[in-house]
């Protein structure tokens, strides 16, 4: 036997309908509002008759109600709100006669007299809440002092008021926002409530008025081009905005204004900051296919070239898509997207891994289709092709310069099918393009709903949460150098010697790991091991663009880092390009408007906080109510300062660009370094910490077991305990050889 | 974190607090303007035609005293002249305009003094 749903009864259900009710009331307080949009519905019937007479030439026997003021009075004479009482003029006559009054004014004695009065007032208010809560500063100065004493409680124990605090907190407060949070689910699950409410505002508010007003003076001015009467729209829309100034308090206009503000500043920060990431690429194109980046430490060397790295995959899946969309244009009529499935399946099923599979797949393709056409069966080649109807469309495309093959048996490598192949697979390969010798993260989204995918590269807008997303992020990949050689190498067979094609190649401290001529004398080309002068790593470099080019374009970058120029031996500096010498970071600037009065404030709050905790940590081994709030102010204050600056905040790097000849002929660029983009886990600044670590974890001694100076003046003994060069070769000839003493007094 | 210059943050405070200062002047004076002049007499205009038939707006502030009387000079504070009317602060208070109508001759527009004309 089916049980029947018992009723519960639901107390938000009831608030929502009373609160509905009450809102239902108010409109005894907006009855104009129901005038007028009677009022703009039938300026919208007229317009509409108005636009279909005049497109057929028909006799308008009418006026269009809109060009006509609302007269409230006809409808509830009682009210007298008339025609007048807006904020701006009747008539566009007496607009600048008015703004001419307007400016008059703002040079007026009585004028400005009158509002120093107001303001005057306004302080005197102000005063008066000084005086009134004057006691409580009283209270709360004579009280700061006694805090910083030692208290006599255990460590870590909660301070009697803190304690009555937590009980109201726990028993009022706490309910209070989950009851208000509760509500505000209830709601926003529950639609028709918001809904109703909004509605009734914006009947209220004349909102509905506006924007059906809006309408019927489009069709009537589409086909009357009535400039004149733009004015009274104008007029009106103020007057129907006025029941808002009237109703809506003039703090919750100062509260609006302010966040549309703040919204419109964080709107023109991120368009700066996107501003600086084009100009970044413009000067990462202009560097050449191999760059190298130097400067003293603490400049940002392997910071910029991160930076790069990251914009430079962005470019090159950017390219990807243009020369694909290239390639569309010129066979417009060619099933591209059954193309692009079955090279998915290609991916999915690893058949396709890199571009000569991808080679491999078109030529394939182009031998099918031909032995079909041979054997004239067009049926089979048109399925072949990806169901595209050769026979009616073309398979060459001119381009004024040369004859563009769809498909071509005598030159593949420039056969549309075979170039759109390796840029769909460069395109959508979601591994990072960035092969680095340290870690890389970037964390673009992709999106694919079974069309043409896309990506998302957006560096500033993207949440902090995915910094430790490891679904969002893709880290680079590990650097191999066999991978780089084409002469001999360190693991032979090595599988992973043949994968590098094309992407982005990031090496930091490419000096150490190459040398110069001095580090590499004595190695030989004939040596039986791997050498940096038998494994022809500057030939790979100077070869690799043939691998990375897909349709003319060179999906290669190389990307290094060193202090010096000179450390890197003069071959393979001269294959970069360009050498970008790094000279100073600025301090950091923000992109947001007046970031400067948020700083200001936050570090004067910092400046009173710090002097405040660390006194009180230093008497007190308890929690007090006082500095629970403390606490509680400034974390707040300290969270919104800093997400600022790390989202809107950057730092100018100022390089000088040189050729890779190093012949003094410099030119001067900025480079941008946003800290939302590069900061935010993008690599580490210590990437070989692991090695110091473990070398570390090993010894068994730190920093205590150091023997310290007995007097601020060094013994003999003590300068021999250093095992210095300088000293040794200093007492060598006097004491004999120092360093064996001292080995056997340690022994 | 960002450095700044203290002097530079104090004028920095200053100037911010002086544009608070301006748009509420700016807010203010429209705000007053408007519920002075548009209730009481911006927007009670008077249309007067010269005698060249050119018509004119006539403005002012016709909250204080008593001023045409036939046939004489009168001062006029005057605000501004546009294209088709002229703007004066004036003490005629709005019974006595409507008495009189009113036509300025526009060669001495220009001067703190004008002939007034009456015109029936």
């Amino acid at each position: 036997m089916e049980k029947k749903k018992k009723f519960i009864f639901d107390y938000r259900l009831c608030l929502g309908i009373i609160f509905t009710l009450l809102i239902f009331c108010l409109a005894f307080y907006f009855l104009d509002s129901f005038y007028r949009i009677y009022v703009a519905l039938k300026d919208l019937f007229y317009s509409i008759l108005y636009y279909f007479y005049s497109l057929f030439f028909l006799h308008i026997d009418f006026d269009p109600s809109v060009v006509d003021l609302v007269d409230y009075s006809n409808f509830f004479p009682s009210s007298g709100s008339g025609t007048g009482g807006t904020i701006i003029p009747l008539t566009y006559d007496l607009f600048p006669v008015k703004m001419s009054m307007y400016f008059h004014s703002l040079f007026n004695l009585e004028n400005m007299a009158k509002y120093l009065v107001l303001l005057l007032n306004q302080f005197s208010i102000f005063l008066r809440w000084v005086l009134i809560l004057m006691p409580l500063f009283l209270v709360f100065s004579l009280s700061y002092k006694q805090i910083f004493v030692k208290n006599k409680s255990e460590i870590a124990t909660n301070s009697k008021s803190l304690i009555r605090w937590n009980k109201l907190k726990l028993k009022i407060f706490d309910p209070l926002i989950i009851w208000f949070k509760n509500m505000i689910n209830y709601f926003k699950v529950h639609k028709i409530f918001y809904i109703i409410w909004v509605v009734c505002f914006c009947l209220y508010f004349n909102f509905f008025s506006i924007a059906v007003d809006f309408v019927a003076y489009y069709f009537y001015f589409i086909v009357s081009f009535d400039f004149l009467n733009v004015y009274i729209q104008f007029y009106k829309l103020f007057l129907d905005l006025k029941v808002v100034f009237d109703f809506v308090p003039f703090p919750i206009f100062i509260i609006l204004g302010l966040y549309i503000f703040d919204r419109i500043r964080k709107s023109h920060a991120i368009s700066v900051l996107n501003h600086h990431e084009l100009m970044n690429r413009g000067f990462i194109n202009s560097c050449g296919q191999a760059t190298f980046i130097t400067g003293t430490p603490g400049t940002g060397k392997t910071t910029a070239l991160t930076d790069m790295a990251l914009s430079q995959e962005v470019m090159f899946r950017n390219k990807a898509l243009e020369l694909m969309n290239k390639a569309q244009i010129e066979f417009p009529y060619f099933p591209f997207i059954v193309l692009e499935k079955t090279l998915q399946n290609c991916f999915a099923d690893k058949s396709i891994f890199n571009l000569s599979s991808c080679s491999v797949f078109a030529r394939k393709t182009t031998k099918t289709f031909y032995s079909f056409l041979d054997k004239d069966d067009f049926g089979g080649a048109c399925s072949t092709l990806f169901g595209y109807d050769f026979l009616t469309y073309n398979l060459q495309f001119d381009d004024g310069n040369k004859i563009v093959d769809f498909l071509s048996v005598v030159d593949p490598e420039h056969s549309v099918l075979e170039i759109y192949c390796k840029l769909y697979y460069v395109f959508v390969c979601q591994s990072s393009l960035i092969v680095s010798n340290y870690g890389v993260r970037s964390d673009y989204s992709f999106a694919d709903i079974g069309g043409f995918p896309m990506w998302q590269y957006d560096f500033f807008n993207s949440s902090s949460v995915h910094s430790l997303d490891p679904e969002v992020s893709n880290n680079s990949h590990i650097l191999d150098w066999d991978s780089l050689r084409i002469g001999k190498k360190m693991v032979e067979n090595n599988v992973l010697s043949n994968a590098f094609e094309f992407g982005v190649v990031v090496i930091t401290e490419i000096g150490k790991e190459r040398g110069n001529q001095y580090d590499t004398k004595g190695m030989k080309k004939n040596d039986s091991s791997v050498n940096q002068v038998n494994d022809q790593f500057n030939n790979f470099l100077k070869l690799v663009r043939h691998s990375a080019t897909i349709d003319n374009f060179p999906f290669i970058k190389i990307l290094f880092d060193d202090q010096r120029a000179e450390s890197l031996g003069a071959d393979g500096r001269e294959l970069c390009e360009k050498i970008i010498h790094i000279k100073e970071k600025s301090d950091p600037k923000s992109s947001l408007w007046l970031f400067r009065l948020e700083s200001i404030i936050y570090d004067f709050c910092t400046s009173k906080y710090y002097s405040f905790h660390n006194r009180f940590r230093f008497f007190r081994t308890d929690y007090t109510l006082y500095s629970h709030f403390i606490d509680f102010i400034y974390s707040k204050l300290y969270s919104n300062y800093i997400k600022l600056f790390n989202k809107y905040c950057y730092s100018v790097q100022s390089v000088d660009v040189e050729s890779s000849k190093l012949d003094g002929s410099f030119e001067s660029f900025q480079y941008f370094l946003s800290y939302k983009k590069i900061y935010s886990y993008r690599f580490a600044t210590d990437s070989f910490s692991d090695y110091f670590y473990r070398k570390s974890e090993k010894s068994g001694v730190g920093i205590d077991s150091l023997t310290c100076f007995k007097v601020y003046r060094a013994t003999l003994d003590e300068l021999v305990s250093e095992h210095s060069f300088l000293f040794n070769s200093l007492l060598d000839p006097v004491f004999g050889d120092t360093t064996t003493n001292d080995q056997d007094k340690a022994d | 974190m960002i450095k700044r210059n203290k002097f530079v943050d104090v004028l920095y405070v200053m100037f911010i607090l002086f544009v608070c200062y301006l748009i509420g002047f700016f807010i203010f004076s429209y705000a007053e303007l408007s519920s002075d002049l548009v209730s009481q007499s911006f927007f009670d205009y008077k249309t007067f035609r010269t005698l060249d038939n050119e018509d004119y707006l006539f403005f002012g502030d016709y909250t204080n005293s008593i001023f045409f009387v036939d046939g004489n000079n009168y001062s006029l504070e005057f605000l501004s002249y546009e294209e088709n009317y002229f703007l004066f602060s004036t003490n005629v208070e709005e019974e006595e305009v409507n008495m009189n109508f009113v036509v300025i001759d526009e060669s001495v527009v220009y001067n703190d003094y004008f002939n007034l004309y009456l015109y029936n």
